[in-house]
């Protein structure tokens, strides 16, 4: 019964049966027993694998033998087990394959993306299992080696000026950066830390998930950058609903940070 | 109940009896000052160790006031009681020079703050979680679980060091590679094998340091970094990625061979198990 479907929604698992779902590089095997839940994740080595794959109920096999089973034990005789898309749990830095330069009084739009998390949860009313990121990023460390720093995940970004130019990937959000250089310096975009938790997600027709526009603005002569979170639905794709709210709500909608918190290493 | 204080006036006499009374008054006023202002310390940004010192102080010397001045007010002559004092302050001074050191070394780390209860901390040879910052030790416990006092004396002379001072730490993992090596191999190698470890930070990214030549080979600093809550785990994959690395890339790892010659007599050979 195995297929490309939308992984995302909920599926009845019976009980000694399992399911397998494939969403890009991550493989999610869940078991339901009697009275738990057995859940073993593999990632592909590449991030940018592709492709999803649905197949449940399955032939069951032992996930005990797997280095990443985790068992939930739970009273809850539910059989459904619903999956539902989130952004990372932490601030995604994103740092351009190749030099990536605004000139000093230009503006430019760049769409970066990032992997998205699985929140597992069973029964009627979605009581959470576990989460699992589609690829396992790298941690990074953003800002100073010290306590004013923060843990964030790398990631790399192609920095494409197009959304035609854009793969879409069912298993990444897709966000749509304006970048207003008003110096007149240029601007080395080195690398962009995406607050992730306070980010919206929301779904294409295509299927394609986005999150909301980030702006941000670097001003003449100023060391500080305003970062505009926008309060409506994607640019690239407005008719997008809305599938998770963010993880963290924002005070407002424009959040200022330091300038070289936004962009370590920014040249001249 | 007249009686009662007409007879205490006339034993006492009236300026005799104002002066209890007012005694009594600066006592308990005293005494509930020394009760109630600590407790008001509590609500001031402190770290628990120095709130504890500054209530206690404050606790005290209010104390000590409110004797004096009661007693001053009893008209008991003081400079009888001070005297006394100081023969036994330096009679006790005397015999506890190493507590009174490691006390007023203990006032000195509680304000230096260097670490908290809960930091881990290497001194000399010991390395292990402050479990308690007292007036006269700090308490660690070693990683073999073994409860060492150190005092507080020779906490202010020795070098401490905070390992969870930072949120982020280093790792200098030293290595060898053969003389023929190619080291812009070597280098990309290095950096695919700390890329390939989620928990080793990409920024502040791994540091390569070829720091000479050596009898054996080139002598490598290869510094990463991580949480501090990752560190023990990431350096543990480090070694093992780094080996695994080298030798999918035939890097060589130089090692100490020792060619033994028998000159003279007759040696034993066994042969080895296939």
């Amino acid at each position: 019964m195995a297929g490309v479907q939308d992984p995302w929604g909920t599926k009845e698992v019976p009980v000694d049966q399992m399911g397998r779902w494939r969403i890009g590089p991550l493989t999610l095997h869940v078991a339901r027993k009697g009275h738990e839940w057995r859940l073993a994740h593999e990632y592909a080595d590449d991030p940018l694998t592709s492709g999803v794959e649905v197949e449940v109920p399955m032939p069951p096999h032992d996930l005990l033998g797997t280095e990443t089973v985790r068992r939930f034990g739970v009273s809850n005789p539910s059989c459904r087990l619903t999956l539902t898309p989130q952004l990372a749990d932490r601030a995604v830095v994103t740092r351009p394959e190749h030099p990536f330069v605004v000139p000093p009084g230009e503006a430019s739009v760049v769409y970066v993306t990032a992997p998205l998390w699985v929140h597992v949860s069973y029964g009627q009313d979605e009581a959470l299992l576990t989460e699992i990121p589609t690829f396992r990023l790298s941690d990074t460390w953003f800002g100073p080696p010290n306590k004013h720093g923060e843990l964030a995940y790398a990631t790399r970004t192609f920095c494409r000026t197009s959304v035609d130019e854009l793969q879409i990937r069912p298993h990444r959000a897709h966000t749509r950066v304006i970048i207003e250089n008003r110096s007149p310096q240029p601007l080395d975009f080195v690398e962009v830390s995406l607050p992730m938790p306070r980010l919206d997600l929301y779904r294409a027709r295509t299927g394609a998930f986005w999150t909301q526009d980030v702006g941000l603005l670097r001003e003449s002569g100023d060391d500080f950058a305003a970062l505009r979170l926008d309060a409506t639905r994607p640019g690239a794709a407005p008719e997008a609903k809305l599938v998770t709210r963010a993880r963290q709500a924002s005070e407002s909608n424009l959040v200022v940070r330091a300038f070289t918190s936004l962009f370590a290493g920014m040249g001249g | 109940m007249n009686e009662l204080v007409e007879t205490i006036a006339d034993f006492m006499g009236i300026d005799g009896l104002r002066a209890v009374l007012r005694a009594g008054v600066v006592f308990i006023v005293g005494l509930a000052l020394a009760i109630f202002v600590p407790r008001r310390i509590r609500h001031l940004k402190m770290q628990p160790q120095q709130s504890l010192i500054v209530r206690s102080a404050l606790r005290y010397g209010l104390v000590i006031i409110t004797v004096i001045w009661t007693l001053s007010l009893l008209g008991i002559d003081l400079s009888v009681l001070f005297g006394a004092a100081g023969i036994l302050t330096v009679a006790l001074g005397f015999a506890s020079q190493a507590s009174a050191s490691n006390l007023i070394s203990g006032l000195f780390l509680m304000f230096e703050s260097h670490f908290v209860v809960g930091d881990i901390i290497t001194v000399g040879d010991i390395t292990g979680e402050v479990t308690s910052i007292d007036p006269l030790s700090v308490k660690v416990r070693t990683f073999q679980n073994l409860a060492v006092r150190i005092p507080n004396e020779t906490m202010l002379k020795a070098n401490v060091t905070n390992l969870s001072g930072y949120p982020v730490r280093r790792y200098d993992m030293r290595l060898m590679v053969g003389h023929g090596e190619d080291l812009a191999k070597v280098t990309r190698v290095l950096h695919e094998a700390a890329t390939k470890i989620e928990i080793c930070l990409q920024e502040p990214k791994p540091l390569i340091i070829f720091q000479g030549w050596e009898e054996l080979g080139l002598s490598i600093q290869f510094s990463v970094w991580a949480t501090r809550v990752n560190y023990l785990e990431m350096l543990n994959r480090m070694h093992v990625g780094v080996r695994d690395a080298f030798a999918a890339n035939d890097i060589e790892v130089p090692v100490l061979r020792r060619d033994v010659n028998v000159t003279g007599g007759a040696a034993r050979v066994e042969p080895r198990a296939p």
